[in-house]
């Protein structure tokens, strides 16, 4: 996919595109990166390194995708499972890893889990 | 503004030189150059909708409750702050909704859960809604003529879709908002010395921009009693407005007076002379049409429905009923299929070749 394609999608256009197998998160992240190396010293958006988010996508294999912190990344709006996931999962986590997998760094693991049960907790069904 | 020492300015993707608003223009600013489609934003007095308005984009803020903070920030701002995105489209804003709204344990704020799925609120009928429509100025800046021929367009629209629409006034009194700021001010500043020890620095101009600092000399040795003062005036507020909008499902106002003002002007906590007593009688000026309703906790979001003579975005606000988003993205979701805004891109966008800037 070019830049200038990625940037006519909204997100649940590109979650799509990522479902139908005709492009990957970690392509998406990519271009994400690219659009910012491009464009960030003009309008200076971001300020935050990205390194370590780099450092992990390097790492990271196939189509998974990495998430350094808290950061949400939508699902597409399948909203029949939608309310099922957000019962079960945390608000932090895409509940079906079919597309997307996280990668946290430690010691986020471990807060991600509790954040997990805290969540479940408050949606009982 | 999105303005400060330690990260420097924020440049409008529509106009290197002017402002993206703030206090969310780094995320205003990712989204409308094409960085990222979405991204996080919060709202305490206008901080999502602003940028969003100067930017071009759809930004809701919800009401208070429907996104939980938890579980860090479960009471921000007494729940005059709120947390969501800025995204460009209506349907991203319905889905964000549904991956994000949703309760915490020992949340503070209970609101009623929607009856379905907020996607699926975007192929659901409107219905006739009763709307009050802003036309007045309700703080000490004026509405820009493009901006007021903006509203009227938009309120015409409405009324040929079939809703009654109503003239408002302003539902409440400037003097009790700026209350409620400089008081928060205060308490923010009574605390600044203590974060910034925790952090290993010192509060000084190094440390603070020029307003910012005058705010913390100001208001730093304040006596905690002004914080029942604040939480009176917020409950006073709240009341108030509630009555006086009760009659209407939902309201359309300018989200500001103006399209997206130059860098470092009397907005700009980088201000070299401007005091912190002018500097509050200016800010809740030009979120005159905003604040107001983190005060009363309802839902509200900017539309890019418009566009000034020289290509700036024009944003319209959208304010419904408490916990009643689901009427937002029916009506968002109208407004976005009569005068679609997708087509309309900044001149800085990703894979566009910039010209000298």
């Amino acid at each position: 996919m070019r830049l200038s394609e990625y940037a006519k999608y909204d997100a649940t256009g590109l979650a799509s595109l990522v479902r139908t197998g005709e492009v990957t998160a970690v392509e998406l992240t990519r271009l994400a990166h690219q659009a910012h190396d491009e464009l960030n010293p003009h309008i200076n958006a971001l300020s935050n390194s990205t390194k370590m988010l780099r450092r992990l996508l390097a790492r990271t294999k196939g189509s998974s995708m990495v998430c350094r912190s808290f950061a949400r990344i939508l699902e597409p709006p399948k909203l029949d499972a939608s309310r099922r996931r957000e019962a079960a999962c945390s608000k932090a986590i895409a509940p079906t890893p079919t597309a997307f997998s996280f990668v946290v760094p430690e010691p986020l693991d471990s807060a991600l889990s509790g954040e997990q049960q805290r969540r479940s907790s408050a949606h009982p069904e | 503004m999105t303005e400060t020492i330690l990260n420097g300015i924020t440049r409008n993707p529509w106009d290197l030189k002017r402002s993206t608003g703030g206090s969310s223009g780094g995320a205003a600013a990712a989204v409308a150059a094409g960085i990222t489609p979405i991204a996080h934003a919060s709202d305490g007095a206008g901080s999502i909708r602003n940028p969003a308005s100067w930017c071009g984009l759809v930004g809701l803020n919800p009401s208070r409750g429907r996104i939980s903070g938890g579980p860090d920030r479960q009471d921000s701002s007494f729940g005059l702050s709120r947390t969501f995105v800025v995204c460009r489209t209506v349907r991203d804003m319905a889905a964000a909704l549904d991956v994000f709204s949703g309760p915490y344990p020992g949340d503070p704020f209970v609101i009623v859960k929607p009856d379905r799925p907020y996607v699926d609120e975007l192929s659901q009928p409107t219905g006739r809604l009763r709307i009050g429509v802003a036309r007045t100025r309700w703080g000490a800046v004026d509405i820009e003529p493009e901006v007021l021929q903006a509203v009227e367009s938009t309120a015409s629209l409405l009324e040929e879709m079939g809703h009654v629409v109503t003239d408002i006034t302003s539902p409440y009194d400037t003097e009790e908002f700026v209350k409620i700021l400089l008081g928060l001010y205060d308490l923010d500043a009574s605390a600044l010395a203590t974060a910034a020890r925790d952090m290993g620095r010192i509060v000084s101009s190094d440390t603070l921009e020029p307003v910012s600092l005058k705010f913390y000399e100001k208001g730093r040795n304040q006596p905690l009693s002004i914080l029942k003062d604040v939480l009176e005036t917020i409950r006073r507020m709240s009341f108030s407005v509630g009555e006086a909008i009760d009659p209407y499902d939902i309201l359309l106002t300018p989200t500001q007076p103006t399209v997206a003002v130059p860098h470092g002007g009397i907005y700009s906590l980088l201000h070299p002379t401007i005091s912190a007593e002018e500097f509050v009688q200016q800010e809740p000026a030009l979120y005159q049409h905003l604040g107001v309703f983190n005060v009363t906790g309802q839902p509200s979001v900017s539309l890019p429905l418009a566009q000034s003579a020289s290509g700036l975005p024009i944003g319209l606000q959208v304010v419904g009923r408490f916990g009643d988003e689901a009427t937002l993205v029916r009506v968002a979701r109208d407004l976005e299929e009569a005068r679609p805004w997708s087509r309309r891109r900044p001149d800085v966008l990703a894979g566009k070749q910039l010209t000298a800037t």
